[in-house]
């Protein structure tokens, strides 16, 4: 069984973290696309 | 550093949930220790499949002429061995290394996100799976290069979108183990531990998941481009249409320059614990270390180019990149003095885990310099695509990364299984890996400077002595690590019980030596205090 983290602000804090992350990999990814497909105009 | 103080009553009644039984304990783990060591089987399995290319490799290029094997398939063995060795060999095995040690480090019970910690590990097999594959559909695997170059890439046959996904696939992983690792020291760490009294291995792992996040999409968005302009119609890297093949070249090295810290920097971390264990002495300079991975991180992000000098860029670019790439040797060199300041004066002795982290001291300054040769342009319009190039790399990744993973293991082997590991054949096999890795890749140096260009499968006479010499170091290293499977499988079998502390005559350093060896299940259940 995995284990659960149960202190609410220890929870939000993950949460937070993990957003921030996958805004930054998104921001990456489609950036870069993005540079590239201006680029090609 | 953490002075660490820790309650046995913390983890000493969790028989309540152990493991669970059969084949569902790996399926379905959640567990960081359980993950953590597929991970490790895992990359020890592709160690040794892309050993096994390297030396169809080297067993082709054992005498001039064409022996065993068709160029094609000679080109395919290269590139897959450098995808497997890289993405499937030393990333996970460091990604498994994380999830053993972090929680124990940092003083949490587990991952901060176990579940997505599965994930991110059962879609690996899925992913090479799927690369290895390509080698049997009808246009034969990748042969192009790990670099995945346009439009050569582009002329591979039914394996181009096996190819593309299994990227694709394994960035996802790597992306979701560095959430995971980001978010674990960020929010479990134990109270009291503060950044700067963390263990060198965290901080070193920190960074490289920031490197992860940023890069690893990066690689998704080049091959997805790779894909469309094969598939939908775009050119974005077909001169024909308008395109530019050199840019694939820079985004493509946008993320393969801090790939190269991606493997290296948590070898630091790995070293940076052991030394001062075996030295009897804290580590020197803490601080200037943790200050020095984040210097090198930073840098790595501007000096791509340096790849690609002979590709033609302004002289500023030249410039610019050149002097970029020198300056990594600033904070590397700040690392490479307090290692040796760690150990001057100390009371050190010679265990495996001290001898590999010696030898890595050594043979990946080695790699270093060469790397610094490379950097300088007139000299790298003279050195690009020989073998040069591949006995600096090789030299980083075997004797660096690659060392570093098996000191790691030598270290904390009798911390996870609870048994020590049969010495002498420890040692034996460090000194036949580092005779036989110099045997092999030191040649490669000759070979390059001579002008005997990489990625052929025939050559000059010329050449034939230095790659008789290197092809024997290669089937010496490469049998020689059969060596180090029978002690790992030995040591997990069985062998002379470890105590808590392993490596009592020496200085261990840090939380997860406070646990019992093997440590419980559940790492730390009541948070340790640090002080």
């Amino acid at each position: 069984m995995a284990t659960e983290i149960r202190d609410p602000e220890r929870k939000r804090g993950v949460q937070r973290t993990v957003l921030w992350l996958l805004l930054i990999a998104a921001t990456f990814y489609f950036g870069f696309i993005a540079m590239a497909v201006m680029r090609a105009q | 550093m953490a002075h660490a103080h820790t309650h046995d009553a913390a983890h000493d009644h969790h028989d309540d949930h152990g493991p669970a039984k059969g084949i569902g304990r790996w399926l379905f783990a959640t567990n960081h220790k359980d993950i953590g060591t597929m991970y490790m089987l895992f990359s020890l399995l592709m160690f040794f499949i892309g050993g096994a290319m390297a030396l169809v490799i080297r067993a082709e290029l054992f005498q001039p002429g064409m022996q065993l094997v068709d160029p094609m398939f000679f080109n395919q063995m290269t590139t897959m061995h450098a995808l497997i060795m890289i993405f499937g060999a030393v990333m996970p095995a460091f990604v498994g290394l994380a999830n053993w040690m972090i929680p124990l480090q940092v003083g949490a019970p587990d991952m901060a996100l176990p579940r997505m910690n599965n994930f991110s590990f059962w879609i690996l097999p899925f992913a090479f799976t799927m690369l290895l594959g390509t080698l049997f559909v009808p246009g034969g695997g990748p042969a192009g290069g790990w670099t995945m170059y346009p439009p050569l890439s582009q002329q591979l046959g039914d394996g181009f979108p096996m190819l593309i996904f299994a990227v694709h696939l394994m960035g996802a992983s790597s992306i979701m183990g560095a959430i995971n690792v980001i978010v674990t020291i960020m929010n479990m760490r134990a109270p009291g531990m503060s950044l700067l009294k963390m263990p060198i291995f965290v901080w070193t792992w920190l960074i490289t998941a920031y490197l992860l996040i940023a890069v690893m999409p990066v690689l998704a968005g080049a091959v997805t481009m790779l894909l469309t302009d094969h598939y939908f119609g775009t050119t974005f890297f077909e001169a024909a249409g308008g395109g530019d093949p050199v840019m694939f070249q820079h985004i493509f090295w946008f993320f393969g320059h801090p790939e190269v810290y991606i493997m290296i920097l948590p070898a630091f971390g790995i070293v940076s614990e052991i030394i001062p264990t075996f030295s009897r002495k804290p580590l020197f300079g803490y601080d200037a270390m943790v200050y020095a991975t984040a210097s090198i991180a930073f840098l790595s992000f501007i000096v791509w180019a340096h790849h690609m000098f002979t590709v033609g860029m302004p002289l500023a670019g030249q410039m610019f990149f050149m002097l970029a790439t020198m300056l990594i040797a600033v904070p590397t060199g700040v690392k490479v003095f307090n290692w040796t300041a760690t150990m001057f004066k100390g009371s050190i002795s010679f265990e495996p885990p001290m001898l590999f982290a010696i030898s890595f001291l050594f043979l990946f300054t080695i790699g270093g310099f060469s790397g610094l040769m490379l950097a300088i342009v007139p000299a790298d319009f003279q050195y690009h695509d020989t073998y040069f190039v591949v006995a600096h790399f090789h030299y980083v990744l075997v004797p660096g990364a690659v060392f570093s993973l098996m000191a790691a293991a030598y270290y904390w082997l009798p911390k996870w299984t609870g048994h020590m590991y049969n010495m002498k054949l420890a040692k034996a096999h460090f000194w036949l890996s580092t005779i036989f890795v110099n045997v092999l890749f030191f040649p490669q140096h000759f070979l390059g400077l001579a002008g005997m260009p990489r990625r052929i499968p025939d050559y000059s006479t010329q050449f034939a002595d230095w790659n008789m010499i290197s092809s024997i170091g290669a089937f010496g290293f490469g049998l020689s690590q059969l060596l180090f499977a029978y002690i790992v499988f030995a040591c997990i079998r069985g062998g002379e019980k470890a105590t808590d502390k392993v490596w009592d005559s020496g200085r261990p350093h840090g939380l997860e030596w406070t646990l019992s060896s093997p440590p419980p299940y559940h790492s730390f259940e009541t948070a340790p205090e640090v002080k």
